[in-house]
């Protein structure tokens, strides 16, 4: 926005001044978990399952190891300024390839964060006029690297080779209902989450041809309802976040709707504003909740198992969350902000939306795992009454 | 003159013979207490006629009508300790013996039995005389029990064993048990009883009205540890036949030791073949599912592993064929909900569940699912007309010769496609399916 006049501009520079110099300091000061000590979820004294590790902000969240400035904000090799790149306002994230993919709005891009190169990266296609961005809100990395973004203000999902170039833009062929805000890819198929027509488009991955539509059926409380974010389990099913009926859907490939969880309310379980949704390897889903400020734990029969990321914590809180991803590669490097004796086995990524005055990262990270030595088993089940001969194998 | 000191020599010796207790005249062999060593086995002091050794006499002349002649120079088991081995050496004694009460059990002067007891090898009037003589009444009796050999395992006298026995119990049984005691040395498992606990943990050591004298019949023993078991024996809908006949848990598994896991006597599908691979047994006779798998191509999962508890419990079931959930009996069955929760703990869940399907079933035409319309659409048929249980030379376990349908056999002609496959059974007409390009039926 351009203040017309002199004054006002004035004021505005002075204003971003201020701004870029609290988040400076803030940023330095994000991501440092010291004099504080772990924050576990569930808290102690039980076994500890989540811990927050550490937040990313800048190119020195990654870059430590390496060039303390290393970027590139342009992949092509031209003059490469070393200054620092921040994080803008974001919301979807995806994790492959070792890489995070984060869908800056703030800043109109997409970020590819490499923490084994230590650099934030991002597409040339970027600077391609067809390639360039507007609101994008989530993005998908599809097996062979190519990246999808859904841009909502273009109307339109982008795609990006792995090497960053433009290939082409999906969407002029839908209806103008049409709103594509969330992508997926499932082995020869790419999946559009359409919250205009409140259905996902199925398209063919290699011909962008639109093979069928899912999530409209006739029986009463199985279509979708305002959907905002799906992802895919190793299964192949889909689950999907409904903003009109605060619930979960799961649905298989051929659309049949296979069940569901949540339902407006507060308790545990319940949901007020589900976002940003992941599955694991374990079938765990975790879904982001912007009202809670929190993230819900279910496990693969869609029973709840628990919540982390809550407000109230010196470290670890989630701040407006909205974007959601978990993935077991770069262990190692997330390993070392666990505390001593947690093993971390899944790692989990979540985008804040605001809280960066509050030290509050634009990606937090917390680590799925065990703690060596803690006792993980349920508790016994009551000991009934006769207990004077010894257990025999049943 | 001289006759006369020879008579007063005579008299005076005759009246010392009479009259002296301790010169040379014993109390034994006068018509007196001639019974007294009239036994086959006497008492050492009465063989030599020590009689002073215990009785000891209270006045000079005896018999004196009227008075007690003699009196016993220690009371009770200090008399006898005078030259047999005190007891109180071992913390637990027989009470007659604690007492001091030798003679309740131990004649005194000597016995026509060995040890001073009235009673020879079978011991049994004299213990019983005591001891309650129910337990020694039971149909089945432990040997030694059995013919009054009490002390066999018992000491008489005292011991550091409880029941005053001669050993610790295990030792004590396989000291008789020798051959026992040596496989059980080198078997691959043991029952846990038989390594930790004593025998009697199961077997009542003198006699019960269980065959092996255990303390309760089969099964109800067993189940007292195993009680996951007992909830499969009262009420289940089809139990296993062979625990409810004699032998009970027996019929499958050893009670102390076994070559294979489970307390087996070989690996488990030899077990269960034993019975279930013969033509004849029983009434109505059992399949001989030996003849069923026998050199077939194909084995159906988890008898490929040798398991066939993976599908059927040996303990038994509620559900037919003691399946772990349901499957139908009969060839058809309309279909509701569960109706084939045995198959679908390990085949797809979803196999069923819709008519169109692109996922969860390759018997497809296009999406068609045409397991549901065989399965589900209409009379419902069940895997049977299609499928072996168990084994097949035929992909999918197809049968060859086709389900039995009263007195003929439906055959299904199937061939399997790269993307399909066709079926000409005597049911319908033939029909292809294919998954990719479906077929139009007309």
């Amino acid at each position: 926005m351009q203040a017309s006049c002199k004054r006002c501009r004035r004021t505005s520079v002075l204003k971003m001044l201020a701004l870029s110099l609290a988040l400076a300091l803030g940023a330095g000061c994000a991501g440092k978990t010291a004099n504080i000590g772990p924050v576990f979820w569930p808290p102690p004294p039980d076994a500890p399952h989540i811990q927050y590790l550490t937040g990313i902000n800048t190119s020195r969240d990654v870059g430590e190891k390496k060039n303390q400035d290393a970027f590139s904000l342009i992949v092509t090799g031209t003059d490469q300024a070393t200054r620092v790149r921040k994080l803008g306002k974001s919301y979807g994230i995806a994790a492959a390839n070792n890489k995070l993919y984060l869908a800056e709005i703030g800043n109109m891009e997409v970020v590819v964060i490499d923490p084994v190169k230590g650099v934030f990266e991002s597409p040339s296609g970027l600077l391609d006029p067809r390639g360039k961005l507007k609101v994008p809100v989530n993005v998908a990395v599809d097996k062979t690297g190519n990246l999808y973004v859904a841009d909502t203000g273009r109307g339109e999902v982008v795609v990006y080779a792995p090497d960053g170039h433009f290939v082409k833009a999906i969407g002029k062929e839908f209806p103008p209902t049409s709103k594509i805000v969330a992508v997926a890819t499932y082995e020869d198929n790419l999946y559009l989450l359409d919250a205009g027509t409140g259905e996902i488009r199925v398209l063919d991955i290699k011909s962008g041809e639109q093979v069928t539509t899912l999530g409209k059926i006739d029986k009463q409380g199985q279509s979708l309802v305002l959907p905002t974010n799906l992802s895919f389990d190793d299964k192949g099913f889909i689950y999907v976040t409904n903003t009109g009926n605060n619930r979960v859907m799961k649905y298989d490939r051929d659309g049949n709707y296979l069940g569901n969880v949540g339902g407006i309310g507060d308790r545990v379980g319940n949901f007020s504003r589900p976002k940003g949704i992941a599955v694991d390897k374990a079938g765990r889903i975790y879904v982001v909740d912007a009202a809670f400020s929190m993230v819900q734990v279910f496990d693969d029969k869609m029973h709840i198992l628990t919540f982390f990321g809550e407000p109230g914590h010196e470290a670890g809180s989630l701040n407006l969350p909205a974007g959601i991803a978990v993935s077991n590669e770069n262990l190692d490097i997330y390993q070392k902000f666990a505390a001593p004796g947690f093993k971390v086995e899944t790692l989990i990524y979540v985008v804040n939306q605001l809280g960066q005055e509050f030290n509050i990262p634009r990606i937090s990270v917390y680590g799925m795992g065990k703690m060596e030595g803690a006792n993980y088993d349920p508790p016994p089940p009551p000991k009934a009454k006769d207990q004077t001969k010894p257990k025999a194998a049943q | 003159m001289k006759m006369m000191s020879y008579v007063s020599m005579a008299l005076a010796g005759l009246t010392l013979l009479c009259c002296g207790p301790a010169l040379g005249a014993t109390c034994v062999t006068t018509a007196c207490h001639s019974g007294i060593a009239a036994t086959k086995y006497p008492h050492a002091p009465v063989k030599e006629g020590d009689c002073a050794s215990c009785h000891t006499p209270l006045a000079k002349e005896h018999p004196v009508q009227g008075t007690k002649g003699f009196a016993l120079v220690a009371k009770g088991g200090a008399l006898c300790a005078k030259c047999h081995d005190a007891m109180g050496k071992l913390p637990l004694q027989h009470a007659p013996a604690k007492d001091g009460d030798c003679v309740s059990c131990h004649k005194p002067h000597g016995s026509n039995e060995r040890f001073l007891l009235e009673a020879g090898e079978d011991r049994t009037p004299l213990c019983l005389s005591c001891h309650d003589g129910e337990p020694f009444k039971q149909k089945y009796m432990h040997g030694p029990a059995a013919v009054g050999s009490c002390n066999a395992c018992h000491d008489p006298h005292e011991s550091k064993e409880k029941a005053l026995l001669k050993g610790n119990i295990k030792n004590l049984c396989l000291g008789c048990h020798a051959d026992f005691a040596a496989t059980l040395q080198a078997a691959a498992f043991v029952h846990p009883p038989v390594k930790n606990e004593p025998c009697t943990v199961c077997h009542n050591p003198h006699g019960s009205s269980a065959p092996m004298f255990l303390r309760k019949k089969m099964p109800d023993l067993c189940v007292d540890c195993h009680k996951e078991i007992a909830k499969k024996l009262t009420g289940v809908k089809f139990p296993h036949k062979p625990l409810t006949q004699e032998g009970g848990c027996t019929n499958c598994h050893s009670g102390h030791y076994s070559k294979a896991r489970a307390l087996l006597a070989a690996d488990e599908m030899t077990i269960c073949l034993n019975c279930h691979g013969k033509d004849n047994l029983g009434t109505p006779p059992l399949k001989n599912i030996k003849t069923q798998i026998e050199g077939k191509k194909l084995l159906h999962g988890p008898i490929q592993k040798g398991s066939c508890k993976a599908c059927h419990d040996p303990h038994g079931s509620n559900f037919f064929r003691m399946l772990p959930g349901g499957y139908p009996a009969e060839l058809y069955a309309p279909y509701k909900d569960g109706l084939y929760d045995a198959c679908l703990t390990c085949h797809e869940k979803n196999l069923l569940r819709f008519q169109e399907t692109s996922l969860y079933t390759k018997f497809r035409n296009g999406k068609r699912n045409l397991h549901w319309v065989h399965v589900v659409n209409r009379k419902g048929r069940t895997c049977r007309i299609c499928h072996e249980p168990h084994a097949s030379d035929e992909q999918h376990l197809i049968r060859k010769e086709g389900a039995t349908f009263g007195g003929w056999k439906i055959p299904l002609n199937f061939k399997g496609t790269e993307t399909g496959g066709s079926c000409a059974p005597g049911c319908h007409k033939a029909f292809i399916y294919d998954r990719v390009k479906a077929q139009v039926y007309h």
